[in-house]
């Protein structure tokens, strides 16, 4: 049975009455019947008396219609409604004029409006055949410039793995989940925010562009999200099975830039200079058996928006060889026979300001431009990018003989034994054993042969004093002193200021009888070269 | 005599180390225990944030055990 998926397109709100459709769309319920379109209509509604008019949603005609200018203007006539009248720039002031006169308009006349306005469209349903997928994505959080609370992506994460089956899907995310909450609180302690709180505002707020939304509160790393199962759904012919390697084509997140001299409806993408270290989140569009199908839906997709966008509200210009050039640009632009923006001296190197302006430029252009001329133009944006395809693991991709969860007992040797960073410091397992006795049997054998050669105080030699005492041991100085002075490991004349440290012990080692050695490690009783680690593990049934 | 393999497991391991005054700190979070090296890739949860220019400093690693049963 078909199901109906309702879809928004991808709307964001710049202003109180002013909003940009971005790349693709959203989708917000699955429906068995065909319930979907009177809810779509419904909601088309709602966001239509929300917004107002439809000169409130793009900047140029290009953005709101498929009609050239001068149909338009005779589709508005036909209705008896005068189009505007030619500013002193022969620019055409339709959102003033919409803004002002709209409220004269009968409901009719403003239907008709919309009907021309083609492109403004805010919900629609899609018809879906095959079963869908599950794809468990990663939520990035991340702290923002001012060091306020952590902001997430404002839609989509990072894709993860793709399942077939729902269940497993959700057993999967639990899983992430709690490994992605543990990571992003280690790695705020280990920056020192550890008080910092989660803010989901952002990803909320943008997820309800026609509606005033109150925002959940701030909350704690392991209170919010950081995986989730979205469905996709396949975009070739779905009868072929996965394999264990799926690709997926992901539509870019954005944010909107909030830089003064920019002004609303710029965006920022933390992917767009394609620094692969950055996390990259998106949202999910379709998946592929084979990478080239993938490709060529990324490139259509990639062309169809762009035949809609303007290019200034993402990023300005570049050269060939990716650096901003204006005088590049200009040039360009005379070439195209169009006339660039006038940017004085004292705005030329400040990148915001010249979106701002280029932007306005594109709004008076861009319905006047030739098909050469807008090639031409997305021509200057070949970084600019708004899908990807990302390559995921099918986690039920293949069959696998069934697994269960144990406890398996890992015997491993401790940082204590040598400092030096994840580079250069091993993990050191000595093995993995089901039972715990045996275990420690490994343990403690490995411990004792490490005792002979092995310095209890690595740390020392950084100099750092970094280690108190209280880390080596549970004796008082005291009476590790006394202990020590007993045992003949220093004299009484040594020991009012006796610190043991590693050079000491170099030193001593080979003279130490085994009863000494004894008695030494008996006071550093809290240095553990190995310790077992139980651990759950997925082993074959 | 027949002659078996050696039995191994992998485990996913994240590290939380950062590199302040000319010295290492931190540790390693063990998270848990895989059958095949491919499974453990899956159950990567993503990628730790990047800092760019703070100390901490996190990744993933898998590590292969051998495993006495």
């Amino acid at each position: 049975m078909p199901t109906f998926v309702l879809e928004r397109f991808n709307w964001w709100r710049v202003e109180p009455t002013a909003w940009l459709r971005l790349p693709g769309e959203v989708a917000l319920a699955a429906f068995d019947t065909a319930a979907a379109h009177t809810r779509a209509a419904e909601l088309e509604a709602e966001a239509r008396a929300v917004v107002g008019h439809p000169f409130r949603c793009g900047g140029s005609l290009r953005e709101l219609m498929t009609l050239p200018v001068f149909a338009f203007q005779d589709w508005l006539r036909d209705v008896g409604i005068e189009p505007p009248d030619p500013d002193p720039d022969d620019s055409l002031p339709w959102l003033a004029w919409a803004d002002l006169y709209c409220g004269e308009w009968s409901k009719s006349q403003l239907e008709h409006v919309w009907e021309g306005t083609n492109r403004v469209r805010f919900y629609r349903v899609r018809e879906r055949t095959a079963a869908p997928l599950h794809a468990v994505v990663r939520v990035c959080w991340s702290p923002p410039m001012n060091d306020s609370n952590y902001l997430p992506e404002t839609e989509g994460g990072v894709p993860c793995a793709l399942w077939h089956d729902r269940a497993a899907a959700e057993r999967d995310r639990e899983l992430k989940q709690r490994f992605a909450a543990d990571e992003v609180a280690g790695g705020m302690e280990m920056a020192g925010e550890s008080t910092m709180l989660l803010d989901p505002r952002r990803r909320v707020v943008a997820a309800e562009p026609f509606a005033d939304v109150v925002p959940p509160l701030p909350a704690a790393v392991r209170a919010v999200t950081h995986c989730e199962v979205v469905e996709v759904e396949r975009g070739d012919d779905a009868t072929q099975p996965l394999g264990a390697r799926a690709f997926q084509v992901v539509r870019l997140g954005w944010d909107e830039e909030d830089d003064p001299n920019c002004g609303s409806g710029h965006f920022y993408n933390d992917n767009y200079n394609n620094d692969s270290s950055l996390p990259k989140g998106g949202v999910l569009v379709r998946a592929f058996l084979l990478k080239e199908d993938a490709e060529r839906l990324r490139d259509e997709l990639e062309v169809e928006y762009r035949g809609i966008a303007d290019p200034f509200r993402f990023d300005l210009p570049r050269t060939p060889e990716g650096v901003e050039d204006n005088d590049h640009t200009s040039e360009v632009l005379t070439k195209l026979g169009l006339a660039p923006p006038a940017i004085t001296a004292a705005f030329n190197s400040d990148y915001y300001y010249r979106r701002r302006l280029y932007a306005v430029w594109w709004d008076r252009h861009a319905d006047g431009l030739t098909p050469e001329q807008h090639d031409a133009l997305w021509g200057l944006f070949a970084d600019l990018r708004f899908h990807e395809v990302r390559e995921v693991p099918v986690g039920d991709g293949q069959a696998l003989p069934p697994r269960r969860v144990r406890t398996l007992y890992y015997v491993r040797a401790t940082n204590w034994i040598p400092d030096g960073g994840p580079n250069v410091n091993p993990h050191r397992f000595l093995g993995a054993f089901a039972d715990r006795d045996r275990a420690e049997e490994v343990r403690a054998d490995a411990d004792r042969r490490a005792r002979t050669n092995q310095t209890p105080m690595p740390w020392d030699r950084s100099g750092s004093e970094r280690n108190a005492w209280e880390e080596f041991s549970s004796w008082a100085k005291a009476d590790m002193r006394r202990h020590f002075v007993a045992r003949g490991l220093i004299s009484e004349a040594e020991a009012d200021s006796f610190g043991p440290n590693a050079y000491w012990w170099d030193d001593l080692r080979p003279r130490l009888r085994p009863a000494q050695a004894t008695a030494f490690w008996e006071v550093l009783d809290r240095v553990r070269l190995y310790e077992i680690l139980p651990l759950e593990t997925e082993v074959p049934s | 005599m027949n002659k078996t393999a050696p039995k191994s497991v992998f485990v996913l391991v994240r590290n939380d180390w950062q590199y302040h005054d000319d010295f290492w700190s931190g540790d390693y979070a063990f998270l848990r225990g895989y059958a095949t090296r491919a499974e453990a890739e899956a159950a990567l949860p993503g990628r730790p944030l990047d800092r760019q220019f703070g100390q901490a400093e996190q990744s993933y690693d898998i590590v292969e055990v051998p495993v006495e049963e």
